[in-house]
């Protein structure tokens, strides 16, 4: 397990006793935790458990019900004005990309900066294709999503989320719509992300990142969190019977 | 080492067919077909036998001559044409820096009505009618030059100088409009620094021309003396300008989450769908002046212009609301994941993928308000389809009604023909179905 040279101690994310419904279904059932400035966490669990759901109500793509969520300080509430603050420091990458079809890769990379952040045009070009170097993919910028690969993409969307110079980013199930060939391209980014010191919630079966990279691997089960450790521990030495069946279920193959 | 000759560059088999390989595959693979494709062929010849006989000697064209400012202007005064001309040089104008600064569409656009133009003026229409050999006169066509009949020989001097009269005195306001889009062109050419400006003169040019076209003191022309082709473009072009934004409006409405916006949305499409569009015409022009204040009276060529908008803006919802259901919710989600508000998320990620997946259906209603113009009729107003009627109304010119309406057809399946190849070239610029 290595060390995070670049975890501190000051809370970045504190989310208190969160519940949420889909109708009757009962999704997230009182999470209670906090994520410190320059943590990586990684989400794991079945499907179903509300890890997604959970990522997601951290910049308010899904609505909790109760409890609160505090991020940089600012609560979330039905304030729009707050939802949006948060928003531009919460970068977010999806399982199925969700570029903008109609839209060039770098424009696709500059929208953000340019409606939300006001950065000029020349700025945010600029900007953009750095970012596009960091992620290996800059002779792909004039290109539009759907003539690039699915590896290409997702780190397109990743580019996307850090031209707004996010302090936190959510990752949901990156790489799960991925051919095998291209899930290590795009964690090798993430990877790189990591050291770079930025706070990571990471929704990922890939077991072998959480290992590497993560700070704390938290294990959801049926809206709870059953088990949360460092990865050594959570690997080698789960306590749970409900953690013990997952990993041995996930390492099989 | 057979893996190398696997890897050897293997040529596609040769598909490409001759034109009479074509045939043999296509008319003639079989006995049956090849007896389908003779009955086809005879009567193909049967019909266009038909039609080029009636067409090039039967029929009497010289109707449309004498009637051309009918068609085109309706009961417009002829002392007051120059005003629709002034009209016509400024959007030549527009449409010439327009050309100039944007190039692609507007370019083939502009060389699209610069042919039209040039062949309307080098056409020697009155001489047409002058040297055809059915005497006119008795039509009491209202217009000067057949009264002025032009007695000369083509090939003659007498004739090159009618012809040159013609084209640089008669027609000298059309060879205005032509001169002054090939300059501007020229003057526009890469100026972006102008684009705000035109598009600013394209806003104006809306009330510019209805000023212009209604002109003032001892020009004024009312509106109901519009008509023809003129009224037909007019009613069209606000038509079609104002259902879109409405319809947008109405469409992203019936999807609010607001309770309000989205049931008076889906009252208003719903209601005005279940109406025909001549009771709206007649609700405009008949009940609504009732309940204007006192003097108060709209304009009955503006009545018609809002009935039409109304009517389309509900269409034009509900095909907008089928592009907005086929973008994915993840589109919305990326959008806000970035920070974007709600309106800046519709304008710039939702509604570009929502409209351009339904261009074809949005044409579709931009074509059929096109042609329910011609419905005004009943207020009455005499657009091309009413002056047309006016005309043929005259027992006198009974007969020639097959010409009229034929002529008319052409020009309806003109503009609603350039209307649908706008649209297919915009969706392959934007490259509709590719990303």
């Amino acid at each position: 397990m290595t060390e995070n040279e670049n975890i501190t101690n000051d809370p970045i994310i504190i989310c208190e006793d969160i519940h949420k419904w889909f109708d009757d279904f009962h999704v997230l059932k009182g999470i209670t935790t906090t994520f410190k400035k320059g943590e990586k966490a990684v989400i794991c669990g079945p499907s179903g458990s509300g890890k997604s759901t959970f990522i997601r109500t951290i910049n308010r793509l899904e609505e909790h019900q109760r409890g609160t969520i505090i991020v940089d300080g600012i609560e979330l509430s039905n304030d729009l004005r707050n939802i949006n603050l948060i928003r531009q420091e919460v970068g977010m990458v999806f399982q199925q990309f969700n570029l903008f079809p109609h839209l060039t890769n770098i424009k696709n990379i500059t929208l953000g900066p340019i409606q939300v952040r006001k950065m000029s045009k020349r700025a945010a070009e600029e900007a953009a294709l750095a970012l596009l170097e960091r992620m290996g993919i800059a002779d792909q910028a004039y290109k539009y999503p759907s003539e690039v690969s699915g590896g290409q993409q997702q780190r397109v969307a990743i580019a996307r989320a850090l031209a707004m110079e996010p302090k936190i980013m959510l990752f949901d199930e990156p790489t799960s719509a991925l051919d095998p060939e291209m899930i290590s391209e795009v964690l090798d980014v993430m990877r790189e992300l990591a050291h770079s010191g930025m706070t990571m919630l990471v929704v990922t079966h890939e077991m072998g990142f959480a290992r590497e990279v993560a700070d704390r691997v938290m294990f959801f089960d049926e809206g709870v969190v059953v088990e949360e450790a460092a990865p050594a521990d959570f690997f080698d030495n789960p306590q749970h019977d409900r953690t013990k069946l997952f990993i041995s279920q996930t390492l099989q193959h | 080492m057979d893996n190398l000759a696997v890897t050897q560059e293997v040529k596609p088999p040769n598909t490409k067919k001759g034109p009479v390989k074509w045939l043999k595959d296509n008319l003639l693979n079989t006995w049956y077909n090849a007896v389908l494709t003779c009955f086809a062929l005879v009567f193909l010849f049967l019909v266009f036998q038909g039609v080029f006989t009636w067409v090039f000697t039967q029929a009497k064209w010289q109707v449309i001559p004498a009637y051309l400012q009918v068609f085109l202007t309706g009961p417009y005064p002829k002392e007051q044409i120059w005003q629709i001309w002034i009209v016509l040089c400024t959007l030549s104008v527009l449409l010439g820096l327009s050309a100039g600064i944007w190039h692609g569409l507007v370019f083939k656009l502009s060389i699209a009505i610069a042919s039209i133009g040039l062949i309307s003026l080098l056409i020697p229409l009155e001489i047409v009618n002058s040297i055809a050999s059915i005497d006119l006169t008795f039509l009491f066509v209202p217009l000067e030059f057949v009264n002025k009949k032009i007695e000369t020989e083509p090939g003659t001097l007498e004739f090159n100088l009618n012809i040159i009269h013609l084209i640089f005195f008669k027609r000298r306001w059309l060879l205005g409009s032509l001169v002054l889009l090939v300059v501007t062109f020229f003057l526009g050419r890469n100026k972006h620094v102008l684009k705000q400006w035109v598009i600013g003169g394209w806003i104006l040019s809306f009330p510019w021309t209805m000023i212009m076209l209604h002109g003032f003191g001892e020009n004024t022309v009312s509106t109901t003396n519009w008509g023809g082709l003129l009224l037909t473009l007019i009613l069209a072009t606000v038509g079609i300008v104002a259902c879109f934004p409405l319809g947008v409006l109405l469409a992203l409405g019936r999807r609010s989450q607001l309770p309000a916006i989205k049931w008076v949305s889906t009252i208003y499409i719903e209601t005005v769908r279940g109406v025909p569009l001549i009771t709206i015409l007649f609700i405009g022009n008949i009940i609504l002046p009732i309940f204007m204040p006192g003097d108060f009276q709209l304009d009955k060529v503006i009545r018609a212009m809002i009935g039409l908008t109304l009517f389309s803006a509900a269409y034009m919802a509900e095909n907008v609301r089928g592009g907005l259901q086929a973008v994915p919710q993840g589109q919305v989600e990326a959008a806000q994941a970035v920070g974007l508000t709600y309106p800046k998320t519709m304008l710039f990620i939702v509604l570009p993928q929502a409209l351009r997946s339904v261009i074809p259906a949005i044409v579709g209603q931009f074509i059929a308000l096109f042609k329910d113009t011609s419905l005004v009729y009943i207020i009455p107003l005499f657009d091309l389809l009413g002056a047309t009627k006016s005309v043929l109304g005259n027992p006198k010119w009974q007969g020639l009604q097959a010409e009229v309406y034929l002529f008319v057809a052409v020009i309806y399946f003109a503009f609603t023909y350039a209307m649908s190849s706008v649209s297919q070239k915009i969706e392959a610029d934007l490259g509709v179905g590719k990303h």
